[in-house]
C-alpha cells in the first residue's frame, strides 16, 4: 500500500561552528567495578557544568568479571556518537590496558589503578570498595581541570542520604588527590542551554507514563529489560504495575486482557521475544484492543551478541504475524525521540484501537544522551463507552472512520474476539459481514495517515542544500548528524515513521539529491528495502553503508566509508 | 438475567457441552441473585481459548474474551490485572489448557488469582476432527497409526501437587453437581480449577464407561491435602475398569495475587479499576534540568 503523503518534515538547524571541540573519555573495567557508574556520573556531572555529553556502553553477557568500558564524549554542542581517538583512558584494571592503549591520543592521559595507586588506598580501608569508582570519576576530573565540588554536589543529587555517599565523598577526595592537575576542557566553551541527561529507555519510560501508561507486563530481555527497570523504579510514586510475567507469551495475552479492562498498557521485549509474541500480536489486529510494544533490537539471529546492537528487526516489526491488519511503527534515535514517539505511540494505538511499536536499538535504549528539550506531550485519550444501546454493546461497531468506541466491562456486556465476528463481537464466517469487519479495520489506515500528519515523520539535518544524502535510522542517526557538523555537503534524513512509511517526501528528497546512501546496522540493508518497495527507488550494493558486528558506527569510520 | 445470545449454538447434536453451558449459566445466575445485589451480571468476564469449549464466546450474553489457542488463562490474569473487581472464569479444553496452554496452567496456580479454570476435557482435540490430548490414554487408536504411546497425564493431581487453593472433578452430564461445583469454585477466593470430564459423542463416545465407572468422593476431607492426593490419583485416566472419583478433591484458601500487589489491592479496596483514575503528568517528577 502506498502512503499518501500528509507528512510533516522538520528541520533541524546545524549550530554553524566552525569547529566543534570533542573530547573522548573511555572509562573500562571488569564487570562488577561500576565502570558504567562511574561514566554515568562523570556526563552528569560535566552536563551540570554546562556541557553537551555522550554516553556509550559496551559490555558482555556476564555480571561479573570480563572486559566492558563506556566512552564518554564531551563536547561545546549537541553530541549524539563517540569516537575512537581517546583524550583519557581510564583503566580500573590493569588488564583493561592492552584493549584500548593503541587508541589513546598522542597528548592523551592514561589513569591506570596502577598509576593511580587504587589498590594502596583499599588496604588502607581508606574507603568502600564499593565507592571505586568515584575515586576514578574525580581522578578524570581533575585531568579536564574541573574542581571536585561538582562531583559532591551530583553524588548528593543521585545517591539516597546514608553512608554510601560519606564513602563516595572519600574515595573522591582521594581520587581527586593523586593526578597531575589537567586542563583538557579548558578551551572548551559552556552553553547556557537547559541540559537534561539520560538513557533512551528512561525516555521510553517517561513517555509511556506521560501518556498514561497504567499496566506494563513483561519478560526480562536484554536490552528490553532496561525500560521494565525504570517503569519499576517508577512504580509506587505513579501507582502504575510493572510485573513479570512467565513468558512473552503470557506478557503479550495479558497485556491485551488488561487492555481490554480500559487500562492503558504496554509490553516490551528484545527481538527473540517478540518472535515468541508475534501471535498475541496478531490476535490485538483482529480484536482492536489498544497495545503498545516496546521492540528493543540487539544483534541476531538466535540469541546472536545479546548485550550488542543491530537495526536487523525492521521487516519483523513490519511484517510479523499472520494476516492483515494496521499498524504503526515508529523508531526512535535519542532520548528526546524517544518520549515523543513513545507518546505518539500511545496516542495513535487508543484513538484507533491499534498495535504501535516502538522499535528501539540496544544503543538508543542504553546510550545517554544530553538534551536541551523534554517535548510536549500530546494527551492519550481512549473512546471508553459504559453506556450500551443493545444487551450487548457493539465493540465493533462499523463506522466511517474505521475505529469504534470500546465497551467497559464491569458497566457494560462487551465481547472482543480473535475470530472474525460482527459488531458486538459475535462470531460470524459468512463472505458479506467478514469483508464489511475486514474493511472497517483497514479503512482506519487512511485516518491514521491524516492524523499523523501533525508529527514529523522525518526529520532532516545538515545543509538543506546539501546534494549528498544520508537516510538512515534509529541510534545509528548519531554519528551521521555529527560528521554532518563538520561535511558540509552532508544531508542527513532521519526516518521516524516506519509505519505508515513518508514515501513522498522520502522520493522528493531522493530526487534532489546527487548521490544517495542508507546507512544502517545490519547486513542486508532493510530500511534500503523498504525505501525501494515503498518508493519504488532501488539502493544499490553501493549506496548501502552497513555494518553487522554489533558496535556502533563512529564519524571517522562512516566519513572513510563515504569515500 | 443470564441469558443465551440469539447465536446459532454449532455444536454437535448431543454435545456435553451443551449440560455443561447449562450448568454455569445457572451457577452465574445462582451467585447473582444470592449476592442479593453486590454481583451483577455485568461483572463477569469470561474468557475462552481455541477448540470446542471456546464458542461457548458465542452463546452466554455476556462479556468474554475469545483469545488464541492456549492462552485464555494469561488473557484471564491481564483481565484481573486490568479490574480486580471483576469476576473472572475461564473456560478451556484438554487440548488447550494442557497441550498449548500447559505453561499457564501452572503458573497460574501458582500465581493464585482470584478467578476460575473450568476445563472440558474429552481427551480430544474434537474441533480438529479428533486428534489425542495429554489426556487421552496409551493406546487411544483416534488418528493415530499405532495409537497413544505416553501415559495420560492427571491434571487433578497436578493441581493439587502444585497447590492449588480448589481442586474439583465433574462429569458434564450431572447438571445439577457440575452446577454446585462451578459455584463453589468462583466463591472460593483464589485461583480455582475445576475439571469436566466428558465424552464427545461425535469422535470418543466414552458415556458407558464414565456412567458406570463414576463415584462421588466424600467432601469432608476437602482439607486434607495427603487424602486429596490419594483420591486424585485413584484414576489417572488410562482406559481400564478403575473406579473414578469425582467431587471437590482439594479446597483451602491462602492468600491472592491482587491482595499481594499493592497497586491491585487499592483498586479492591476502592471498588474501581485502572480507567478510573485521573493521572496527570510533570517532567519534574522524572527529570531534573541538570545544569
Amino acid at each position: 500500500m502506498d502512503y499518501k503523503c500528509f507528512c510533516m518534515k522538520k528541520f533541524i538547524n546545524l549550530k554553524n561552528v566552525f569547529f566543534q571541540m570533542r573530547l573522548n573519555i573511555l572509562v573500562s573495567g571488569k564487570g562488577g567495578q561500576g565502570v558504567n557508574e562511574c561514566a554515568s556520573i562523570l556526563g552528569s556531572t560535566l552536563t551540570s557544568l554546562g556541557y553537551y555529553c555522550f554516553m556509550y556502553r559496551d559490555y558482555e553477557s556476564r555480571i561479573e568479571g570480563g572486559h566492558i568500558f563506556n566512552i564518554l564524549t564531551v563536547s561545546d554542542d549537541s553530541i549524539q556518537s563517540c569516537d575512537w581517538s581517546i583524550d583519557i583512558f581510564v583503566a580500573m584494571h590493569m588488564h583493561s590496558i592492552s584493549f584500548h592503549k593503541k587508541n589513546v591520543v598522542k597528548q592523551g592521559v592514561i589513569l591506570t589503578s596502577e598509576s593511580l595507586k587504587y589498590d594502596s588506598y583499599l588496604e588502607k580501608q581508606s574507603f568502600q570498595p564499593k565507592a571505586g569508582n568515584m575515586f576514578y570519576a574525580a581522578a578524570v576530573l581533575k585531568v579536564l581541570g574541573v574542581g571536585k565540588e561538582a562531583l559532591i554536589d551530583t553524588i548528593g543529587k543521585s545517591f539516597k542520604p546514608g553512608p554510601m555517599v560519606e564513602e563516595n565523598k572519600k574515595a573522591v577526595e582521594l581520587g581527586y588527590g593523586l593526578p597531575k592537575q589537567g586542563n583538557l576542557l579548558g578551551k572548551m566553551k559552556k552553553t547556557k542551554e537547559k541540559l537534561y541527561f539520560f538513557q533512551g529507555s528512561d525516555g521510553i519510560g517517561m513517555g509511556a507514563i506521560a501518556s498514561g501508561l497504567d499496566v506494563y507486563l513483561g519478560y526480562p530481555m536484554t536490552p528490553s529489560t532496561v525500560l521494565m527497570h525504570y517503569l519499576i523504579e517508577k512504580q509506587i510514586q505513579e501507582n502504575i504495575f510493572v510485573y513479570y510475567m512467565d513468558s512473552e507469551v503470557s506478557a503479550i495475552n495479558a497485556a491485551l486482557g488488561a487492555s481490554y479492562t480500559g487500562a492503558k498498557v504496554m509490553t516490551g521485549t528484545s527481538g527473540g521475544g517478540y518472535d515468541l509474541m508475534t501471535e498475541g500480536v496478531s490476535f490485538q489486529g483482529m480484536a482492536e484492543i489498544p497495545l503498545v510494544i516496546m521492540l528493543g533490537q540487539r544483534a541476531g539471529p538466535a540469541t546472536g551478541l545479546p548485550t550488542f546492537a543491530m537495526q536487523a528487526d525492521l521487516h519483523l516489526a513490519l511484517k510479523s504475524s499472520h494476516g492483515e491488519f494496521p499498524r504503526v511503527v515508529v523508531a526512535p534515535s535519542t532520548s528526546e525521540d524517544a518520549i515523543s514517539l513513545t507518546n505518539q505511540a500511545f496516542y495513535l494505538a487508543h484513538k484507533w484501537r491499534i498495535v504501535s511499536i516502538v522499535l528501539a536499538d540496544k544503543n538508543t535504549l542504553e546510550n545517554k544522551y544530553t538534551i536541551t528539550t523534554l517535548p510536549k506531550i500530546i494527551p492519550v485519550v481512549s473512546s471508553l463507552s459504559s453506556v450500551a444501546k443493545k444487551a450487548l454493546f457493539d465493540n465493533y461497531k462499523i463506522t466511517p472512520s474505521g475505529t469504534s468506541p470500546m465497551g467497559v466491562p464491569g458497566k457494560v456486556l462487551v465481547k472482543a474476539s480473535s475470530h472474525e465476528h460482527d459488531e458486538s463481537g459475535l462470531t460470524i464466517e459468512d463472505a458479506a459481514s467478514a469483508k464489511a469487519m475486514f474493511d472497517k479495520r483497514m479503512r482506519k489506515i487512511q485516518g491514521i495517515e491524516k492524523d499523523i500528519s501533525k508529527f514529523p515523520m522525518v526529520k532532516l539535518y545538515g545543509n538543506p542544500r546539501g546534494k549528498k544524502l544520508v537516510i538512515t535510522w534509529g541510534s545509528n542517526l548519531g554519528a551521521w548528524v555529527d560528521l554532518a557538523r563538520e561535511n558540509k555537503t552532508l544531508k542527513i534524513m532521519q526516518i521516524l515513521y516506519m509505519q505508515p512509511f513518508p514515501s513522498l517526501i522520502v522520493k522528493k528528497e531522493i530526487k534532489k539529491a546527487s548521490k544517495v546512501y542508507v546507512s544502517e546496522l545490519n547486513y542486508t540493508g532493510q530500511l534500503a528495502d523498504l525505501i525501494a518497495e515503498k518508493t519504488g527507488i532501488l539502493i544499490s550494493a553501493k549506496q548501502r553503508i552497513l555494518k553487522y558486528d554489533g558496535r556502533p558506527f563512529t564519524p571517522s569510520e562512516i566519513k572513510k566509508r563515504l569515500k | 438475567m443470564t441469558t443465551y445470545t440469539v447465536h446459532d449454538k454449532t455444536w454437535c447434536l448431543g454435545c456435553t457441552n451443551f449440560s455443561l453451558l447449562e450448568s454455569a449459566r445457572q451457577s452465574f445466575q445462582e451467585l447473582i441473585d444470592e449476592s442479593k445485589g453486590a454481583l451483577k451480571k455485568e461483572d463477569f468476564v469470561l474468557c475462552a481459548g481455541i477448540g470446542c469449549h471456546g464458542k461457548i464466546h458465542d452463546y452466554y450474553e455476556m462479556s468474554s474474551i475469545y483469545g488464541l489457542h492456549g492462552r485464555d488463562l494469561a488473557t484471564a490474569f491481564g483481565v484481573k490485572v486490568g479490574n480486580p473487581n471483576l469476576k473472572v472464569v475461564s473456560f478451556s479444553g484438554d487440548g488447550n489448557a494442557f497441550d498449548e496452554g500447559m505453561e499457564h496452567f501452572v503458573h497460574a496456580i501458582r500465581y493464585n488469582m482470584d478467578m476460575t479454570l473450568i476445563v472440558h476435557d474429552n481427551n480430544l482435540l474434537s474441533l480438529t476432527t479428533g486428534q489425542p490430548t495429554a489426556t487421552a490414554w496409551k493406546g487411544l487408536r483416534n488418528r493415530t497409526a499405532y495409537g497413544v504411546s505416553s501415559d495420560p497425564f492427571n491434571p487433578v493431581s497436578m493441581a493439587i501437587s502444585l497447590g492449588c487453593g480448589f481442586v474439583a472433578r465433574t462429569y458434564a452430564v450431572d447438571v445439577q453437581d457440575t452446577k454446585r461445583i462451578i459455584k463453589e469454585a468462583i466463591k472460593h477466593k483464589g485461583f480455582s480449577y475445576v475439571e469436566v470430564v466428558q465424552p464427545c459423542v461425535f469422535f470418543l463416545d466414552t458415556r458407558e464407561y464414565f456412567t458406570k465407572n463414576l463415584y462421588k468422593i466424600d467432601e469432608t476431607t476437602k482439607m486434607d491435602k495427603t487424602i486429596a492426593l490419594q483420591k486424585a490419583t485413584e484414576w489417572n485416566y488410562e482406559h481400564e475398569d478403575k473406579k473414578i472419583p469425582y467431587g471437590i478433591f482439594y479446597q483451602r484458601e491462602k492468600g491472592t495475587f491482587e491482595e499481594a500487589e499493592p497497586q491491585l489491592k487499592s483498586l479492591l479496596d476502592k471498588k474501581i479499576a485502572w480507567w478510573n483514575l485521573k493521572r496527570s503528568f510533570s517532567y519534574d517528577r522524572f527529570v531534573k534540568q541538570e545544569n
